[in-house]
């Protein structure tokens, strides 16, 4: 399968070039091309990639490259366009996450993936590390209970290796914190604990894009809970999500552990995650590490590749990752101001006049 | 000012830099140019619109095309010897080719040592010879803008703030707090020496008083909050706002702080490791009795739900510029920058700290 790397930015230096290298190296792929309008970035990702064709268009890729799946992975404004042109070329797509910057977009990239008959992927890679999917076969089970609440609390000083300002402008990004990390955790809540009911969000954009976002959530099931975002400060990097008898805990990239416990209890859990044996004497013996968290995004690609060619089910479609937006969107439609207690009224007065809230 | 400033903000990322900016938007007194040296800074400055730049503090030809138009620059760089060293001549030429009226460069009360002598004031001769880097530096800075500035091509002004503490302050907030959760604070003599506070707020309102005020050009002004804060009344604002009881914090004796000294001296003249271990080989080589009292903090009850739940309690690291910093015995005086830029604090310590433990709370998501 012939894949163009769409996008040259830090994601994928980081990430999807190492990914495809894997899998070119598996005879799984290989990469027709890398795309970016700045030729320096297409040099460094090409390095990489050396048999890609390095090409500063969509356009050029498709015409020259021929590829059969594209990866989107450019700036969150141009994720619709890109990847309905290539749906409309009968290529398939596989589009870093946000899955789009509103849900307008979103529902242009379903349509397209309809008309092609092309899969339309989003990378919510979360879903495919072991620690995120037990968690979601204890919520589905019933293992600790019903879910009665919700607490996250996810942030670092922000150390992307950004390679340009696109994420840090909402003509560009559509947000800030929220649509940005933000939303691999609300796909994750969204994943776990089903549809929300209600919301409430508060942010800190005054005439930029935010860096702190809060979220009360009501889940249709009952559960409520909160979720602060930051990429101002860090934060503790944990999501503890209390049932009826206990509560489980998933600790941010943590992709092999969980914490977990019973309510009332002296004495929690550090479970670490392993692969079954798959030994037919002693059927209960764990056996290997889980995959890593590289290969854990390996294993993501793996998957659109195979439901590419129709071999799998699709781990994340463009109709569940529509999802994640369509709460973002509302999210930043009702936004308010974050309160700020530490600054001067007169200043709380002008930061909400540049907040336009 | 006569017309609406344009000021360009070196370093304004960071603690004090985003500050100011924020602080100036806020207060909607000069038109903002945040210079940070890679895309990653301006994750928080981001927050507004502004007319951002990224460039490298130490190349002049970069900052000397990211300055034009800019009245007045702050330089509120952080990093090491060679950055702190070769941002401020690459700054000073830069803001000289670009036509910048004022550099405003942020120094330290270190300058004076930790522990000045009786009678230190704004003008007294700067200590060269310190056993800390960082203190050096910033003295060899000053040196070589008072140098650069002989040309007369840049107004400059040297502000020299000792403890900064508020909300976003990663050593003085935040470490603070974490050090109190994970019980491995520690103040020399039970915190009674003088801290030579102010307030983000404060200081940044003295950054602005120093960009605009023209007497103040070729000047250097020492600022604190004006009041006497001891260590211990830091500490315990802080301990406050994360519900630990300041009871329990470390007291480090004036002989064990002499002793952590010595040690990290002597390990620095053999040159043999780094700073960061010597704290740690210095805790071995501790009396008994310091490492007694570690124990018997160390061994007290959990904190409750909410505050923090380490998995294994650490040991406290003393570090020898920390307790050299905690053993100052004067209050630095602010009657040069009171009467020349007209800086009073605006900001008691008492409304500080409150407003930094409505951050912290906020900050450590439990607000």
């Amino acid at each position: 399968m012939k894949v163009a790397l769409v996008g040259c930015g830090a994601v994928s230096e980081v990430l999807y070039g190492k990914a495809l290298l894997q899998l070119e190296g598996e005879g799984l792929v290989s990469t027709s091309a890398v795309v970016d309008p700045n030729p320096r970035r297409t040099a460094v990702v090409g390095a990489i990639l050396p048999g890609a064709r390095q090409c500063a268009s969509l356009d050029e890729a498709l015409a020259q490259a021929k590829p059969d799946l594209a990866i989107i992975a450019a700036p969150h404004r141009f994720h619709a366009d890109q990847a309905v042109q290539c749906l409309d070329g009968s290529v398939a797509v596989l589009c870093e996450k946000p899955m789009a910057t509103t849900v307008a977009e979103c529902d242009r990239m379903i349509a397209a993936a309809e008309r092609s008959g092309r899969v339309l992927a989003v990378g919510h890679f979360r879903r495919f590390f072991p620690s995120c999917q037990i968690i979601k076969t204890m919520i589905v089970t019933g293992a600790l209970g019903a879910v009665r609440s919700f607490r996250v609390l996810e942030g670092e000083t922000y150390s992307w290796p950004a390679q340009s300002a696109s994420f840090f402008k909402r003509e560009e990004s559509g947000g800030g914190v929220l649509i940005d990390a933000g939303a691999h955790t609300i796909d994750l809540l969204l994943w776990w604990l089903g549809d929300v009911s209600e919301a409430h969000y508060v942010d800190d954009a005054m005439g930029g894009v935010e860096a702190n976002s809060v979220l009360r959530l009501k889940m249709a099931s009952g559960a409520a809970g909160t979720v602060h975002l930051s990429r101002d400060w860090p934060l503790p990097n944990r999501y503890v999500i209390e049932c009826e008898h206990g509560w489980v805990t998933y600790i941010c990239d943590q992709v092999d552990r969980l914490e977990w416990g019973f309510h009332a209890r002296p004495y929690g859990l550090e479970s670490g995650i392993h692969a079954m044996a798959n030994n037919l004497a002693e059927p209960r013996q764990l056996g290997a590490d889980v995959p890593s968290f590289m290969a854990c995004f390996v294993n993501q690609l793996r998957n659109v590749v195979a439901a590419a060619k129709g071999q799998a089910p699709l781990g994340v479609s463009g109709v569940e990752a529509r999802k994640t937006v369509a709460l973002i969107e509302d999210c930043y439609r009702r936004r308010t101001l974050l309160p700020m207690p530490w600054l001067e009224p007169g200043e709380l007065a002008r930061a909400h006049r540049l907040a336009h809230v | 000012m006569s017309k609406r400033a344009t000021a360009g903000i070196l370093g304004a990322s960071g603690f004090i830099g985003s500050r100011l900016a924020e602080w100036l938007i806020l207060n909607d007194l000069a038109d903002v140019r945040p210079i940070v040296r890679s895309f990653r800074g301006l994750s928080r400055l981001s927050r507004f619109d502004l007319d951002s730049r990224v460039a490298d503090a130490t190349d002049q030809a970069g900052l000397t095309t990211e300055l034009q138009g800019c009245d007045v620059v702050f330089h509120c760089v952080v990093g090491g010897h060679e950055t702190i060293l070769k941002s401020i001549e690459a700054t000073y030429r830069a803001a000289a080719a670009a036509g910048v009226r004022r550099l405003v460069y942020l120094s330290s009360a270190v300058v004076h040592g930790h522990n000045p002598a009786p009678g230190t004031d704004d003008d007294s001769e700067l200590l060269a010879n310190q056993p800390f880097e960082y203190n050096v530096s910033k003295v060899m800075a000053e040196q070589r803008l008072t140098e650069l500035s002989q040309d007369r091509k840049v107004e400059t002004v040297v502000l020299r703030p000792c403890i900064v503490f508020g909300p976003r302050s990663q050593w003085w907030t935040a470490q603070v707090a974490t050090q109190l959760l994970l019980k491995t604070a520690y103040l020399v003599e039970g915190g009674t020496g003088i801290c030579n506070t102010i307030y983000i707020d404060n200081l940044v309102k003295a950054m602005w008083l120093a960009s605009a005020e023209p007497a103040a050009a070729g000047q250097a002004f020492l600022l604190t909050d004006g009041e006497r804060v001891t260590w211990r009344d830091l500490y315990a604002s802080v301990a406050a706002a994360v519900n630990v009881d300041p009871a329990g914090i470390l007291s480090v004796s004036l002989e064990e702080m002499r002793e952590v000294q010595r040690v990290a001296l002597v390990q620095k003249r053999l040159g043999k490791i780094k700073q960061s271990r010597v704290s740690r080989l210095a805790i071995g080589m501790m009396s008994e009795k310091l490492k007694h009292v570690g124990r018997a903090v160390l061994s007290t009850p959990p904190p409750p739900p909410g505050t923090a739940a380490p998995v294994s309690a650490p040991s406290p690291v003393i570090d020898p510029e920390i307790t050299s910093l905690q053993w100052c015995e004067s209050m630095l005086p602010i009657a040069k920058a009171a009467t020349v830029l007209g800086y009073q604090p605006q900001v008691s310590f008492k409304d500080a700290s409150a407003r930094t433990a409505a951050w912290l709370r906020f900050a450590l998501g439990v607000s």
